[in-house]
């Protein structure tokens, strides 16, 4: 198994490689260019003709490096080595800060605030989103696995039939829609209950520890409700599904056979089978809510990962995009791996190495 | 391993299934897999229950088991005595003390009957634990006892295996095994061998013989092979459409079919000593459960049929002249002659 890992997590460098040389290539080719959106937001809204207008974007662009070859950008993406004027001697450069790139953990820095490290920023991102995405796995496993199994075993009833409806309806209610209604329905112009934008209050710094962590947990409510409603209806169904088949298998028949209580035969024979299907779910729940979380840090102004990747791409700040969607990229193949080795560990027909 | 007869002496009547209906409910209406099928199994004996398929023999045997998944399924009437208590009445919780400790069933898919997720051991081992209230090292042990009884090779290192690390012929085995941990006095094999090749298929026949000449426990033998039949039986129970229309000791029916059903059943066997001739058929399919037709329900192929098998339904009555052998059908001097 612990070669099996090693294996795999050597396999994800070529996956990797592959990956950003798409995305690097992709985002080249979309229209727009960052020179231009970057002279129009610093010099105040000025437009095309005036004066030293093309001369400053030559410069910009000299010195971000876009003037090279799209293959040295990406060299100087994936690094070890520095394109930009600055950078190493063997690329032109003045050879003073001769390494960068995504090898030595070097994103570059903003092409806007222009000595904030992108690397940095992600960071501070992350902190926001990966514990939202964490607490939203969590609720969605904790209630969509009991309630496919209640909804599997009590099938036909009225109260399977009600939920199968209300978790259908859910899921297809789209996230920025439900957002604004949990605003309308819970900020000031509804129930007033809880606040609807940012993650603190703006006096949050003066709070004690305690009150600190309180304001957070109200400010968190409705954002983690809108991550999770989607996950929770789809993992649900997946679930009742999954359970109903297993329970018309052969070795439930067999169980209860033996003389098992439906219970040990729905929770011990069953569940184990039924869980197989529901733990590869879990290779794209994970991205998809660190990735997706876009419109839900939007809605709610919360500063996450997904909103610094939305003002990467309005400012075609190519640094921003590389840096969120590698690591999307990064988690999905974690994902996919951890889901892999808890298959392993589920199913013993399932044999690595 | 206890020998347990129910308390009953070989020869005594252990189960005795009276007049059972299981139906289901379907969009068409009710389908009567099982409409009125009765016998006795005698206490030690095999009794073979044939048929073609969606005869309701496998409903049968769900139904004493009380596996019939409800709904659809519902049992609409009769009665299964065994050992003396009526187990339709008694409660489920009652009867799960009863099913898989008195009461076991082996199935006809080994490949899929067993969890693929527990170890064949732990599988055993919980029956084991359940109804003798062994601990886990007891169980455990018991349960290698189990597999070196059906034999199979080093049982201690088999224990630890997962189902799909063995062949379909061991995998029955292991359900043979399972079934025989609580030393049941009945066993239900539904189709046992039918999943498997021939030559496992007769290892598993005298295995379960063996078994039975071990223990003293009755079997209620499920199949659609009349050569099965003819092997392991003492007596007989032929079904057609949800009932059962021949009842006879094993050597009486071959020798003697009395129903045009049986008799056109054993003409279909393959001859060995007659190559190169057309096998004989009936003609038609098994009516739908849905649909039977009124009166004898096999009228619709049999060469006997007249006006009176479809208005009044022959009832399975003794035959005067051959002790315990039951036909029901209106035409028996017919018959003699097909």
């Amino acid at each position: 198994m612990f070669g099996y890992i090693l294996r795999r997590l050597l396999w994800m460098i070529p996956t990797m490689f592959g990956i950003t040389i798409l995305v690097f290539t992709a985002i080249r080719l979309a229209p727009g260019d960052p020179a231009t959106v970057m002279i129009g937001i610093s010099s105040g809204g000025e437009m095309k003709g005036d004066v030293g207008y093309e001369e400053r974007i030559e410069k910009f662009r000299h010195e971000n490096g876009l003037d090279r070859p799209i293959w040295i950008q990406y060299l100087g993406f994936l690094g070890p080595f520095n394109i930009k004027p600055d950078g190493h001697p063997w690329f032109g450069g003045s050879g003073a800060d001769p390494w960068g790139g995504l090898l030595v953990l070097d994103l570059g820095h903003e092409f806007q605030r222009k000595t904030m490290p992108i690397i940095e920023e992600l960071g501070r991102r992350l902190q926001v989103t990966i514990p939202l995405s964490l607490i939203s796995t969590l609720l969605i496993y904790l209630f969509a696995l009991p309630m496919g199994i209640y909804s599997a075993v009590r099938q036909g009833t009225k109260l399977d039939a009600a939920m199968t409806v209300i978790l259908f309806i859910l899921y297809s209610v789209p996230t920025f829609w439900a957002g604004l209604m949990l605003i309308l329905a819970f900020g000031a112009s509804g129930l007033h209950w809880l606040p609807v934008l940012g993650l603190h209050s703006k006096d949050a710094a003066d709070l004690a520890t305690w009150p600190y962590i309180w304001d957070t947990i109200v400010h968190s409510i409705l954002p983690i409700a809108t991550l999770t409603y989607g996950g929770l209806a789809y993992l649900s169904r997946q679930m009742r599904v999954g359970m109903i088949e297993v329970i018309r298998s052969d070795y439930i028949r067999t169980a209860r056979a033996k003389g098992l209580s439906e219970k040990v035969v729905v929770m011990k024979h069953a569940l184990r089978n039924s869980l197989i299907p529901v733990i590869t779910l879990f290779a794209s729940i994970l991205p998809i809510l660190i990735g997706g979380s876009v419109i839900v840090e939007q809605v709610f102004d919360v500063p996450g990962m997904g909103r610094y990747a939305f003002e990467g791409l309005i400012a075609r700040d190519y640094g921003i995009i590389m840096a969120t969607t590698t690591f999307s990229a990064f988690m999905t193949l974690v994902g996919i791996l951890l889901s892999d080795i808890a298959y392993a560990m589920v199913d013993p027909r399932i044999k690595y190495d | 391993m206890s020998e347990r007869n129910g308390g009953m002496k070989r020869g005594e009547v252990l189960l005795e299934v009276t007049d059972l209906r299981t139906h289901f409910r379907g969009e068409e209406g009710v389908a009567k897999a099982v409409d009125g099928v009765s016998f006795k199994l005698l206490s030690g004996e095999t009794l073979g229950v044939v048929g073609e398929s969606g005869c309701g023999k496998s409903v049968t045997a769900m139904s004493i088991m009380q596996l019939v998944p409800q709904p659809p399924g519902f049992i609409a009437g009769g009665s299964i005595r065994f050992a003396g208590r009526d187990l339709l009445s008694m409660s489920i919780d009652e009867f799960r003390r009863i099913r898989g400790n008195e009461i076991a069933m082996i199935f006809q898919e080994p490949m899929t009957a067993l969890n693929p997720v527990y170890r064949v051991g732990e599988q055993i081992a919980e029956a084991v634990r359940l109804h003798q209230g062994l601990d886990r090292e007891a169980s455990r042990a018991r349960a290698i006892e189990m597999l070196d009884l059906v034999k199979i090779p080093s049982p201690e290192k088999r224990v630890d295996d997962y189902p799909h690390q063995m062949s379909g012929g061991m995998r029955q085995r292991v359900m043979i095994a399972m079934a025989m941990s609580c030393g049941p006095s009945l066993l239900i094999a539904d189709e046992p061998t039918t999943a498997l090749d021939v030559t496992v298929q007769a290892q598993i026949l005298d295995l379960i013989r063996g078994l039975q000449q071990e223990t003293g426990m009755s079997v209620l033998l499920i199949t659609h092979d009349l050569g099965v039949v003819a092997e392991v039986s003492d007596h007989v129970a032929v079904m057609y459409a949800g009932k059962v229309v021949e009842y006879a000791a094993v050597a009486d029916l071959f020798a003697q079919p009395r129903h045009p059903y049986t008799i056109g059943l054993l003409k279909s066997l393959p001859d060995l000593a007659a190559p190169g001739e057309r096998l004989h058929t009936i003609p038609g399919t098994v009516p739908s459960a849905f649909h039977f037709p009124s009166g004898c329900r096999f009228r619709t192929r049999c060469p006997l049929a007249s006006a009176e098998c479809a208005e009044r339904e022959p009832p399975l009555d003794e035959l005067p002249d051959v002790g315990g052998h039951s036909v029901a059908c209106h035409h028996l001097k017919e018959a003699e002659a097909l």
